[in-house]
């Protein structure tokens, strides 16, 4: 079943437009939003969550709409945001009080539990957490309640290496079940390029590439070599030619690797030189 | 089982994964029978993606090495079915025509070939004995 | 159920100025009474109210993009939220009163006399604060809830002044004058009770369609 479909999602600000976004996650699977800063990966998020109102267009999680049910629709979401959305003021026990107020599934235990182990300072106010225990509280706030999809809006920025790590066994514990879905937004792939399924790809606002992650990469070959090798449909089928005083780098469809001679050397891409290459064929 | 994935390798993951497991099975440390770990545990231990992990179990059940049952999960088949022999005998001929064309290369005739293979054949015979 | 938990949050995030507010409007009283001024009880009533018309713009002037947005993550409609915030309002109204009576009682006790507290006249007030509480928020609503925080300096002390400078007035009147003002309660005569109540009810009324204003305002509004 698809947790997550977005249908022609689209939203109009007077300098940005996020063009008609479409895509369907299934339950279990972890997709990445990948793009640009500025490229529309937070508007996406937000609209998800309902924090911003869409153009148009139409988003379901597990089957419904915010419209249809705004409640549960909230309920089924945990969010997790590059800014830290807490009140500043707030500390741990005022979240956890609130927390209870509004979610039906909301645990205290788990969320002691949690917060405890992570060492989460109860006598500090949130403001004076570090960027690390930020994201730990966020994280706690979430995983201490049932929810269907966690959105992740750059959430690892500013981590250091190790909660990196932790965070994403976090992800992979989430989905281990088979029944919960991730999407996470990140202009920085690496790390959380290998547990992702599917890649979103968006470019000012626009759809660039959206497929199972294998996939792409298999699709696209990384090729190196001597500019003056490259001949006109060669030139034509590279995508995102960048030189360098030796020689230039590209990106090739892998069912074109024939027009390869064995002048080139190629090799398989990361997901960032394939983001990387395919904005560069887009400004030029 | 054991499962290294290197990112400088020219394999894709997915690959990875399905060569060291087949490795694994056709040398016995992963015996016939034995139930690997599930497809979410497997890519939560491992660190990747579900669908990679789910890809090399597709492809190691269609060469027919394990096979995937409800409820019980992935399975290591036994020696003795046909796909799995097939692929035993692939890899004799491999390692068999690799030392036939080194022979070639080097001049060596052939009652020396054999005589080597003999020899290895009994040696190896006589260490399994013990 | 849920407005009230909003009301709750409002009150969290502006705990500080609760307790500012708190010992102002204590401070404030002293004062008052030290004065040892005619109409104590009615001016304590009054510094109630007004103190509680600076204070209930303060959820907005904390409201940073960023906590709009936990508000936003949370599982109610935005009636709800704009409900609650509107009896957080209602909340520091009643506080203020409380105190203002209070002090009253305190002053009475301390001084002996006995002093007059007129119905209508708090009501009014009362109503008049509701109105002014329904004014603001409408306003910050519209410009959006995130906003508030550059505009707050800017609006936050005009209509408690108004308020404050206004009432003053009328008290200063009725103290200059009390013979014309007495005469002016005769005309007005039994309905004086009847105008107060009158007063109250039609400033909750519009505090209702304040809060229908409101959420229809800010519905379609990004955070």
């Amino acid at each position: 079943m698809e947790l997550l479909e977005v249908r022609n999602l689209s939203k109009v600000y007077k300098t940005f437009l996020l063009d008609n976004i479409s895509f369907t996650l299934p339950e279990g699977y972890i997709m990445g939003y990948v793009g640009q800063n500025g490229a529309g990966k937070s508007t996406t998020l937000n609209l998800i969550t309902n924090i911003c109102k869409s153009s148009s267009g139409e988003i379901y999680v597990d089957g419904i709409t915010c419209e249809e049910d705004e409640s549960r629709y909230k309920e089924s979401i945990g969010y997790i945001g590059d800014e830290f959305y807490f009140p500043d003021n707030f500390r741990i026990r005022d979240i956890r009080s609130v927390l209870r107020n509004f979610y039906k599934t909301f645990r205290t235990e788990k969320f002691d539990e949690l917060t405890k182990r992570w060492k989460l300072d109860g006598k500090l106010a949130v403001k004076d957490f570090s960027r690390g225990m930020k994201v730990k509280l966020m994280f706690a706030s979430v995983l201490a309640r049932d929810t269907k999809l966690l959105v992740l809006d750059e959430a690892t920025n500013g981590l250091d290496p190790v909660v990196r790590v932790e965070v994403l066994k976090l992800l992979q514990e989430y989905i281990a079940d088979g029944e919960r879905s991730v999407i996470f937004s990140t202009h920085i792939l690496s790390d959380l390029e290998q547990i992702a399924d599917y890649i979103y790809f968006i470019h000012e606002g626009k759809t660039v590439l959206y497929d199972a992650k294998d996939e792409l990469l298999e699709s696209h070959l990384l090729v190196k070599g001597e500019r003056r090798a490259i001949y006109p449909e060669l030139q034509r089928a590279l995508i995102g030619i960048m030189d360098n005083a030796y020689g230039f780098e590209a990106i090739l469809p892998s069912d074109r690797a024939d027009l390869l001679t064995n002048e080139f050397h190629f090799e398989k891409p990361t997901i960032d030189q394939i983001v990387i290459h395919y904005i560069k064929e887009r400004e030029g | 089982m054991k499962i290294i994935i290197s990112n400088q390798s020219e394999l894709p993951i997915y690959a990875q994964i399905k060569e060291q497991l087949k490795e694994q099975i056709l040398n016995g440390q992963i015996p016939e029978g034995s139930t690997l770990p599930s497809i979410r545990q497997l890519a939560k231990e491992v660190g990747v993606s579900v669908i990679t992990t789910t890809r090399a179990y597709s492809d190691l059940e269609a060469e027919g090495f394990i096979a995937t049952m409800q409820g019980r999960g992935s399975v290591v088949l036994s020696k003795d079915n046909n796909l799995l022999k097939e692929q035993y005998l692939l890899r004799i001929e491999e390692g068999l025509t690799t030392a036939i064309e080194t022979a070639r290369v080097m001049g060596l005739p052939e009652e020396e070939l054999r005589e080597i293979f003999h020899n290895l054949l009994e040696a190896s015979a006589d260490t399994a004995r013990g | 159920m849920k407005a009230l938990y909003f009301a709750k949050i409002d009150y969290i995030k502006t705990r500080t100025q609760w307790y500012m507010m708190l010992s102002i409007s204590v401070i404030v009283i002293v004062i008052m009474m030290l004065n040892n001024s005619s109409m104590v009880g009615q001016v304590n009533f009054m510094y109630g109210v007004f103190i509680a018309i600076v204070f209930s713009t303060n959820p907005f002037g904390t409201c940073t993009r960023k906590d709009m947005g936990f508000q936003q993550l949370l599982p109610a409609t935005t009636f709800q939220r704009v409900a609650g915030r509107f009896l957080f309002g209602m909340f520091l109204l009643l506080t203020g009163i409380g105190i203002g009576l209070a002090g009253t009682a305190v002053y009475c006790v301390l001084t002996g006399k006995a002093e007059f507290v007129s119905l209508p006249m708090c009501l009014l007030t009362f109503a008049v604060g509701v109105v002014i509480i329904t004014i603001q928020y409408m306003f910050f609503y519209l410009v959006g809830e995130s906003k508030g925080a550059q505009l707050l300096s800017l609006v936050r002390v005009a209509p408690s002044m108004c308020f404050f400078f206004v009432s003053m007035k009328v008290i200063g009147e009725i103290q200059k004058n009390p013979t014309e003002a007495l005469a002016l309660l005769e005309k007005v005569g039994g309905n004086l009770e009847a105008i107060g109540w009158g007063g109250a009810v039609m400033a909750l009324i519009v505090m209702m369609a304040g809060i229908a204003f409101c959420t229809r305002a800010t519905a379609k509004k990004d955070y």
